[in-house]
């Protein structure tokens, strides 16, 4: 009977309680009226292991014609807490890809929200959208910091990612090769679905909640949400990433105009021969990203003459020899215009440039 | 991990531990029985659904259960001051207001079982000593005060739910 009692007073302790209790006894501290020291929780998110027995039962006093009789138990339910089958799949992080670049990563968070331990395998989907990554495959950021390292690791397809703990999370990213075909603001959209697995194996966690009870057994039930890609309670989540093209975006336009010729001068010039005509050309950017080394090459037209040093970019004048000033006549390209601009900023950065020919 | 470790120490001591619900203990004057039940729907003769209590197995967190303690007096005489307590198990946090026990005075424990009150006179304190309402989840003990004596053969039941944490 004692050692009933024993394990009753144990029983009465819950987690967080059983230390202020501790501490009440150890330090002889009386507290008035019915107060106890507030703890934090120490419940996770997740909810109680599953295997964990879970006891009840009842004491009762009482007296006989005013006499306290010997305290009586009740019997002792249990119950066994089972495996709650739950996990997240989240969005860390979207990426801005240039065209023809390798190796580019979104990345994942995988959170077991279940109360067991469990493996999970990955699989990835191509979602709504523009054009498609090459070589697409997936590895478990080891490092968590959200970049492609030596100490990652490659996932194969099939297999257990990893083993989480409940209320664990681990980091995984999606690594592919971006083509040269697509232009500033296409998207590639990926989901990336998770499956619950029995933890240390490839074996699919099965859905218990058809089958009937077993008390006794630790059985399984499906309490995951709808993701990106799957269906709710199937013992998967899934979540999607973008891929976005950021990429310089130039469009080139020309127009001339007849600046004067002999007979007019420079009131409403005519093309005759003699006339000096201007073209203007422009450059602008429109894309997200600043377009470096741009280099512009215009051909002197056939039966005109170019007018030396007639060359101006964004108004400035320059020479026509190959110097540090950005642009030449017939140097860089004999009979040519030849204009570079280092940088032509993204979102319209604009380039002007004007040179003037004689028609022959 | 210490959580654990005093379960599995109990069931090693208790060793007429069985499932579900299940027998009474006979000591002394008055037989108790605790039952651990869950609410699940099913569909009844005509093909309605409806609700039903079957025994606690296979229970996951966040889901309810339903306790009750039935009592008898199958002594020889009439018993007084009939008091029962129900310390909280562990992982289960009562459910607000879902003691119930007919000709009895409900009270609460937050102090693991040293004082009892009822709700609105629960208080506890925080790390500085300030006093706040306790809540459901403080807990720690349910009591019920029978009223009246109990005659021969007289029975009865209290109860209460919490939800698995």
């Amino acid at each position: 009977m004692k050692r009933i009692q024993q394990c009753k007073l144990k029983q009465k302790r819950r987690g967080t309680k059983m230390k202020s209790k501790q501490n009440l006894m150890m330090f002889g501290l009386v507290l008035a009226g019915v107060m106890m020291l507030l703890m934090p929780s120490q419940v996770m998110a997740a909810g109680t292991a599953s295997g964990t027995n879970i006891t009840n039962s009842a004491t009762l006093d009482y007296q006989v014609s005013g006499v306290d009789q010997t305290q009586l138990n009740s019997n002792t339910t249990t119950f066994v807490v089972d495996n709650k089958v739950d996990l997240t799949v989240a969005e860390v992080g979207s990426a801005n890809v240039v065209p023809g670049t390798n190796d580019q990563v979104l990345v994942f968070s995988i959170t077991n929200t279940g109360n067991t331990l469990q493996g999970y395998s990955l699989v990835t989907t191509d979602g709504t959208d523009e054009f498609d990554m090459t070589n697409v495959r997936i590895y478990l950021d080891v490092n968590t910091d959200g970049l492609l390292d030596g100490g990652d690791t490659l996932y194969t397809p099939g297999t257990n990612i990893a083993d989480i703990a409940a209320d664990g999370s681990i980091q995984v990213l999606v690594v592919a090769d971006t083509p040269l075909t697509p232009t500033n603001g296409d998207t590639a959209v990926y989901n990336l679905i998770a499956t619950t697995l029995d933890f240390g194996t490839t074996t699919i966690t099965a859905n218990d909640s058809g089958d009937v009870d077993d008390p006794l057994v630790v059985q399984v039930v499906w309490a995951d949400g709808v993701g990106t890609d799957d269906a709710a309670t199937d013992g998967k989540h899934s979540a999607d990433a973008i891929y976005s093209v950021a990429s310089a975006d130039l469009a080139v336009t020309k127009t001339q105009a007849v600046e004067s010729d002999p007979i007019n001068g420079t009131t409403n010039p005519k093309a005759i021969p003699g006339a000096t005509v201007r073209y203007t050309i422009t450059v602008v950017n429109s894309g997200g990203l600043d377009a470096t080394s741009v280099e512009l090459v215009d051909t002197t037209p056939v039966n005109t003459t170019y007018v030396p040093g007639s060359i101006t970019l964004n108004t400035v004048s320059k020479t026509d020899i190959n110097d540090v000033d950005e642009a030449d006549h017939g140097a860089s390209n004999p009979g040519a215009v030849t204009v570079t601009v280092a940088t032509l900023a993204s979102s319209g950065g604009t380039a002007t440039i004007t040179f003037d020919v004689t028609i022959d | 991990m210490k959580k654990l470790t005093i379960t599995v120490s109990c069931l090693m001591l208790l060793t007429f531990v069985t499932a579900g619900t299940l027998w009474a203990q006979k000591k002394g004057d008055i037989e108790l029985k605790a039952v651990a039940e869950i609410e699940i729907e099913d569909f009844n003769a005509e093909g309605k659904k409806e609700i039903k209590r079957v025994p606690a197995t296979k229970v996951v967190p966040g889901e309810e259960v339903i306790y009750t303690i039935h009592y008898t007096n199958s002594g020889q005489k009439t018993t007084d001051n009939v008091v029962i307590t129900n310390p909280l198990p562990e992982h289960m946090r009562y459910k607000d207001s879902s003691a119930a026990g007919v000709g009895a005075t409900i009270v609460f424990s937050v102090d693991g079982g040293k004082t009892f009150a009822t709700p609105e006179n629960l208080k506890i304190q925080d790390a500085l000593g300030r006093e706040f309402p306790a809540a459901a989840s403080d807990y720690t003990h349910i009591r019920w005060v029978l009223l009246s004596s109990l005659p021969l053969n007289a029975k009865g039941q209290v109860g209460f739910r919490a939800v698995l944490e």
